[in-house]
């Protein structure tokens, strides 16, 4: 009804070619679990996020070292140690959020093989931290005593891409024992809880004698070699070249855009393939900016410039325009129902009412201001105008919110709002053939009522 | 009646949801209406009369049907971008005959 006729096979083509590989990324086992696992971690970093922000705050007050003890002269003589005590939950929760991560992708895949989540998810953790954090013991410099600890290093951020390779092969060694009937059976008389733990030992078994084991093998080749330096190194080429580039992240963007026009939801698509290196950036930066060093910018906070200014597409604008400049009643009405939506950069109103969906007059604008505010994002990080996160900050917000709360700086806060009339701008001649369109289509539908 | 709403992330499908609600207490019509997102939905189902689903995640409700024991319908885009929540109680009816 609302889609254009004459270029409506042009449009479902593209969607025969991109709607099923949208469908396969976002049903398949593996990356549905990893995406729900990673997903797991979110309550984590937001709880992690809260505590910097009051520690970084506290911070500002330590005399020699704040901003405000040496700009203001507001000391506080006790603010580093505070700061430092509000600290810990926050180590030891997005500090270990690759601990977590290692728990939680198991749990998900475990749930679409029908076997045991829990013990899967407690396997696959072991797992996890027998190979990036085996125990050792080290003399202290007093020369006599000794401690032994675990090496923290890749069980926050940094260990990612290994807890999700991990998991995903404890998950299928798991499996298999069960497929295979590699499990201690009990009597049905014995309490199920019980029976379940027994039933995790031939896999946790074999778990370590394959991880483990490819662990000890590779570091007999060369001991610097480790199942962390060869996760890093496969899903490390990908990654590099698609998160970690600018042209990759313009692909990307695209993708996800061109989802979105055959009604897929692109951005959510894309998110499970970039969540863990945008976690892996942004918690990166949270260990430079406790440091006291700046944060680095990575390609993957480009991310944001497909749906940061109203929505998918940037639709802020285009929402006002069709409120009130609009001259069919389609648009008009759409308008009005999308701007308080748009923000809190919610647009599904202006994708399915417009709609955005198999209509590609708008199509073209609706791709084209997320590349170029790609663009001109890069630009603006590069000239220093806003800062690289070091706050993750996964979830929906009004505009200019989540950019705030991810770098606390106030540029980055603002920065989407100035971009607003450009956006707008991309839109416009588009929007003018569409509402003429929409408003003859209407006129006609009003004379065949009156006949 | 209980109408469960399945979006994304359930921020959209809220907004249907206050919608609704609103059209239900000005007609007089008994109706409990919840926005989920597509994570959360297998927990939750039971108890819910009809599960709605936004027109985003139209690839996934084959997945749900086959996941729960009710009727799951995906709603009609325009239905859904504007809030027309007279047409989709049109729709939960004939789901529910």
């Amino acid at each position: 009804m609302t889609t254009t006729e004459e270029k409506k096979g042009f449009m479902e083509k593209m969607a025969d070619v991109v709607r099923p590989v949208g469908d396969f990324l976002s049903n398949e086992k593996h990356f549905a679990s990893i995406s729900a696992g990673l997903m797991a971690t979110v309550g984590i970093s937001i709880i992690a996020a809260f505590i910097t922000i009051v520690s970084t705050v506290i911070g500002m007050f330590a005399p020699g070292t704040g901003v405000l003890a040496t700009s203001l002269g507001w000391e506080f003589a006790g603010a580093a140690q505070v700061a430092a005590i509000i600290n810990i939950p926050y180590t030891m929760t997005l500090g270990l959020l690759s601990v977590v991560a290692s728990f939680a992708i198991a749990y998900n895949l475990a749930k679409y093989y029908k076997i045991n989540q829990l013990s899967a998810g407690i396997v696959s953790m072991l797992m996890f931290l027998m190979v990036v954090a085996p125990a050792k013991t080290v003399v202290l410099a007093d020369g006599a005593s000794t401690f032994t600890g675990l090496d923290t290093t890749l069980l926050g951020g940094p260990g990612l891409l290994t807890a999700i390779i991990v998991s995903l092969l404890s998950v299928e060694i798991t499996n298999f024992c069960y497929k295979h009937g590699w499990v201690i059976k009990m009597p049905d008389v014995i309490p199920p809880f019980l029976a379940n733990s027994f039933s995790s030992m031939v896999p946790l078994l074999l778990n370590v004698f394959i991880i483990y084991g490819i662990n000890v093998a590779l570091s007999m080749v060369d001991p610097s070699l480790n199942i962390a330096w060869a996760c890093n190194a496969i899903l490390g080429i990908p990654v590099n070249l698609l998160a970690n580039s600018v042209p990759g992240i313009l692909v990307i963007n695209t993708f996800a855009l061109l989802l979105w026009t055959t009604g897929v939801h692109g951005t959510m698509v894309v998110y499970m393939f970039l969540m863990a290196p945008m976690i892996m950036a942004i918690t990166n930066n949270a260990a430079l900016v406790a440091q006291g060093l700046s944060p680095v910018f990575s390609p993957v906070f480009l991310l944001g410039a497909t749906s940061c200014v109203g929505g998918t597409g940037n639709t802020m604008g285009f929402a006002l325009l069709c409120a009130y400049r609009a001259k069919s009643e389609q648009l008009k009405a759409v308008g009005k129902a999308s701007i308080v939506p748009g923000l809190f950069n919610v647009n599904e109103p202006m994708t399915f009412g417009v709609p955005v969906v198999y209509n590609p007059i708008i199509a073209i604008p609706y791709i084209l201001n997320g590349l170029i505010l790609t663009f001109i994002m890069w630009v603006a990080y590069a000239i220093g105008f806003i800062v690289p996160g070091h706050i993750l900050m996964l979830s929906l917000l009004p505009i200019g919110l989540a950019e705030f709360l991810g770098t606390l700086n106030w540029r980055n806060a603002i920065f989407p709002w100035l971009m607003i009339p450009f956006m707008t701008l991309i839109y416009y001649p588009f929007f003018k053939v569409y509402d003429k369109q929409l408003v003859e289509k209407e006129q006609a539908a009003l004379a065949a009522a009156a006949e | 009646m209980k109408v469960m709403l399945v979006c994304a992330g359930g921020a959209s499908t809220s907004i249907l949801m206050k919608k609704m609600e609103k059209w239900a207490a000005d007609n007089g019509v008994d109706l409990e209406v919840k926005a989920y997102g597509v994570s959360a939905y297998e927990e939750a189902w039971k108890g819910y009369d009809v599960i709605l689903t936004g027109p985003q995640i139209a690839y996934k409700v084959k997945e749900i049907t086959s996941k729960v024991s009710i009727p799951v319908a995906q709603m009609a885009p325009m239905d859904y971008a504007l809030g027309n929540a007279e047409n989709i109680m049109k729709q939960v009816q004939s789901l529910l005959k």
